[in-house]
């Protein structure tokens, strides 16, 4: 059987990079005894996986984890050792558990979902939005991962459709959906230099995750 | 207590060094007396340090106490504390450092030391113990280098010579009834108190007096304080706590895994080493407290690598036991058990084997030198068969590459002796011919240029120049040009700053705050390591480098670091000076008889070993 999880990535977490949360995972599952499954071979490690690579500063109430389990084990039961032994900034909202020969949850998100609290001049910001929904294309240079120096050209608007800007007193807070492809996503970040923005002191969340046609990753729903 | 913005933390480089909430960290907000843990190096070498692991744990078991974590800021980071008008933070409750009640330091190496006085200064605390005030923190040190922590004596209100478990404890409470009574006397009102207890050694109580020569004449103490501090110890680690659940760090770390100290201490005697000194005498933890502290240890931290940590672990009583009960109990766990250092016998690689201790790469082996004379005078206690047998069982257990540790520039070195390193690597290479029938055993050979150190036989010996060094390094790379071998050397001006610093006085304080002021940091470094600054700030300082780094010390001479004592006798030292020239060995006390350092005695303390005795005629290896 398969246990799949929704955790967080708190704001004090923020600035751990995905590896090492992904080791945290890996080290509190160790702690809590969950009889996960070891992958075979000199180097043994755990099978689990995570749905989607967060990138490092942005904060998440929607990280999905897959485990493999060796023995079957009550959800339920399997929440309440993992939660305490995860580190502060990690919790767990949701879980269900699947055969083991479901697809993996990669494959299956289709949506990521994301909400922007940025400072700055309202109006400007305003009519950056306005102009880019009403486009069809935005020709964005996306930098190639591992690559410093490599760009490659990328039409934002076939990742995101629209971006909702609200200016509240002072803040101004964005909401929009990155699509995800068998061959690829955009990072948040992108879409914010898109629209001419410092991401720099930019607070972003991960605020949900979806399956194409916006069905829920998990299959219950508390 | 304000958090660093977003937009600092995601300006800089590995940005989860400066944010803590690791897994286990301890947050005490409210307490009577605080210290801050400052390691002055970056996170992830601060992290991997036992000692601050074991302080941390002490200190937050007790009731009002709390013992929080201060890295140094990467140069980054610097900058944006510096342009922003920042305080270095600790990692728990975000206090500056001029908030805390103590600073504690870790000496850990000599050219760590200007990270401290910048991280004091970005902590918003005057650099310079007297120019502190009564609401200032007190700066305390320990670690191995404390037994010369001269250089700093400005710098520094207090050190606790030796093992900190019972010291520090001891300190803070003092502290509390200090400050509970009103701070009355001030600073020194504390100082003067401090001072009684056992292994705290108070500089300012100090007066140093120098010969015209540059050497020390006279040291007069004030306030009734005894002559020669000598160090704290604990005499049975059996009873002492050891962290079971220290801090799990998100970030990969130098020494990610559990770090469980089997023993502490190491009577091989060789005549180099300064560690082999100042922790002695040998004291083990006992078979059965090891496995609980490791069943405990792995437990709690999800760690799946269990280090068994101590100068030259092999020589644990009960190694083979320890090992055989690890991993058949933590099979199940994938928990695999590693030895940091191997001795060069057979013996140890059969116990490498079995614990995987170095997976896919090299066995490592420390020959330290090249001829059987040069083993002799720095009294290592192999022989060139010892390390052809260990290699013999390496590659007949499958192993194909080596790695090979040497120093050159040792005292009473000549070329042969360097060149005798290439030969030994050819034997080393032959051996695998023999035993596989094959060429290509890769062999890395490592030479650091050797730097005396205070408290070892070689404390008097005059190091190398660096032209010297580095001439050596030419000799021995010339000879290396060897098919499948890899030469690695150090720089020669680091040594001679580390030697400069290491055998240095009070005097040399100075420096390290011209070359702080001249923007040295991290000089542990290469890349951040300037020698000509390090030269210009000698010279501003008025002062020779040669006097303390090159000069051949007099016989009779009265070193800058004999107040603060690990116990262990100058005329041992001494006679050890003058066994090295005869090239006479002098064998480990920890199973055979006492050899006279003078540490049991003087400490009242006594060799803790499980092992059997044995007669003084039987092999060193045990």
């Amino acid at each position: 059987m398969k246990i799949r999880m929704q955790i967080t990535k708190d704001a004090d977490i923020r600035f751990v990079s995905h590896l090492d949360y992904l080791r945290a995972i890996e080290r509190s599952i160790r702690r809590a005894e969950l009889p996960v499954e070891y992958s075979s071979g000199f180097n043994p490690h755990l099978k689990f996986s995570l749905a989607s690579a967060l990138g490092v500063g942005i904060v998440s109430s929607a990280e999905f984890v897959e485990m493999e389990m060796a023995k079957d084990i009550e959800v339920n039961i399997a929440m309440e050792c993992l939660q305490k032994a995860l580190p502060n900034g990690i919790r767990i909202i949701d879980a269900d558990v699947v055969a083991s020969n479901e697809p993996p949850l990669m494959a299956k998100a289709g949506f990521s979902k994301y909400k922007v609290h940025l400072c700055g001049d309202g109006d400007k910001f305003s009519a950056a939005v306005n102009n880019f929904n009403n486009s069809t294309k935005v020709i964005y240079r996306k930098q190639v991962p591992k690559h410093k120096e490599k760009f490659k050209e990328v039409n934002i608007k076939d990742f995101v459709n629209e971006v909702k800007c609200e200016i509240r007193k002072g803040e101004i807070v964005l909401d929009f959906e990155i699509q995800i492809f068998q061959d690829g996503s955009l990072k948040p970040r992108d879409v914010l230099n898109s629209l001419g923005i410092d991401y720099t002191d930019a607070d972003i969340e991960r605020v949900a995750m979806y399956r194409v046609g916006h069905l829920p990753m998990l299959n219950s729903k508390k | 207590m304000e958090n660093l913005s977003i937009d600092v933390l995601n300006k800089i480089e590995h940005p989860s060094r400066y944010i803590g909430g690791e897994f286990a960290s301890i947050v005490k907000q409210n307490v009577n007396v605080r210290i801050a843990l400052a390691f002055p190096d970056v996170y992830e070498v601060g992290m991997s340090y036992l000692g601050f692991k074991i302080l941390y744990h002490l200190v937050n078991k007790e009731e009002n106490l709390a013992a929080e974590r201060v890295y140094a800021p990467w140069t980054d980071m610097e900058q944006v504390i510096r342009e922003k008008d920042l305080f270095l933070r600790t990692l728990e409750t975000k206090r500056a450092l001029y908030e805390c009640d103590f600073v504690g330091f870790t000496l850990q190496y000599e050219l760590s030391y200007t990270n401290i006085l910048n991280m004091l200064e970005l902590g918003g605390i005057p650099i310079k113990a007297k120019d502190r005030n009564c609401d200032e923190p007190f700066v305390i040190v320990g670690g191995p280098c404390v037994f010369n922590c001269e250089p700093l004596a400005e710098f520094i209100d207090l050190a606790i010579i030796g093992d900190g478990e019972d010291a520090l404890i001891e300190i803070m409470r003092l502290y509390e009834n200090w400050k509970k009574a009103g701070k009355i006397g001030g600073r020194n009102g504390f100082l003067k108190q401090a001072a009684k207890i056992k292994g705290i050694y108070v500089p300012s109580y100090f007066d140093i007096q120098y010969n015209e020569d540059g050497t020390v004449s006279e040291v007069e103490t004030i306030n009734g304080q005894a002559k020669t501090i000598y160090k704290r110890i604990v005499s049975d680690l059996n009873v002492v706590d050891f962290p079971v659940s220290p801090v799990v760090p998100f970030a990969a770390i130098v020494h990610d895994r559990i770090m469980l100290e089997i023993f502490r201490g190491c009577s091989r005697g060789c005549r180099f080493c300064n560690a082999g000194m100042i922790y002695r005498p040998v004291r083990e933890r006992s078979l059965e407290k090891l496995l609980e502290l490791g069943r405990q240890l792995v437990k709690n931290t999800g760690y799946n690598e269990i280090s068994l940590f101590s100068l030259s672990s092999a020589d644990y009583s009960n190694l083979v036991p320890l090992v055989h009960n690890m991993i058949e109990e933590f099979r199940d766990k994938r928990v695999s058990v590693s030895l940091p250092s191997l001795r060069i016998d057979s013996f140890c690689v059969a116990v490498a084997k079995e614990v995987n201790a170095v997976r896919k790469s090299g066995l490592t082996f420390a020959p330290e030198a090249g001829s059987q004379r040069m083993r002799d005078i720095i009294n290592k206690g192999v022989t060139e068969a010892d390390l052809l047998k260990a290699v013999t069982a390496a590659f007949e257990n499958g192993w194909s590459a080596v790695k090979l540790y040497f120093m050159i520039g040792l005292p009473f070195e000549t070329d042969e002796d360097i060149l005798a390193i290439a030969n030994l690597v050819k034997s080393v290479q032959y051996k695998y011919y023999e035993v596989t029938g094959k060429h290509g055993c890769r062999v890395t050979v490592s030479a650091s240029a050797f730097v005396p150190k205070p408290y070892t036989a070689f404390q008097w010996f005059g190091q190398n120049s660096i032209e010297e060094i580095q001439r050596k390094q030419m000799l021995l790379k010339d000879a290396l040009k060897i098919k499948n071998v890899v030469f690695q050397y150090h720089d020669a001006q680091t040594s001679v700053i580390e030697a400069l610093i290491a055998r240095g006085d009070r005097r040399i304080g100075q420096v390290i705050y011209n070359a702080w002021k001249a923007g040295a940091r991290f000089d542990g470094w290469s890349d951040h390591f300037s020698f000509d600054r390090w030269q210009q700030a000698v010279q501003d300082a008025d002062l020779n480098m040669d006097f303390y780094t090159s000069r051949q010390r007099d016989l009779n001479e009265r070193f800058p670091w004999e107040h603060t004592s690990p116990g262990v006798s100058k005329e041992f030292l001494l006679s050890e000076w003058r066994k090295a020239q005869k090239q006479q060995l002098t064998k480990d006390c920890r199973r055979t008889v006492c050899k006279g350092c003078g540490v049991c005695q003087m400490l009242g303390v006594k060799v803790v070993d499980y092992g059997e005795k044995k007669s003084e005629n039987q092999n060193a290896n045990y």
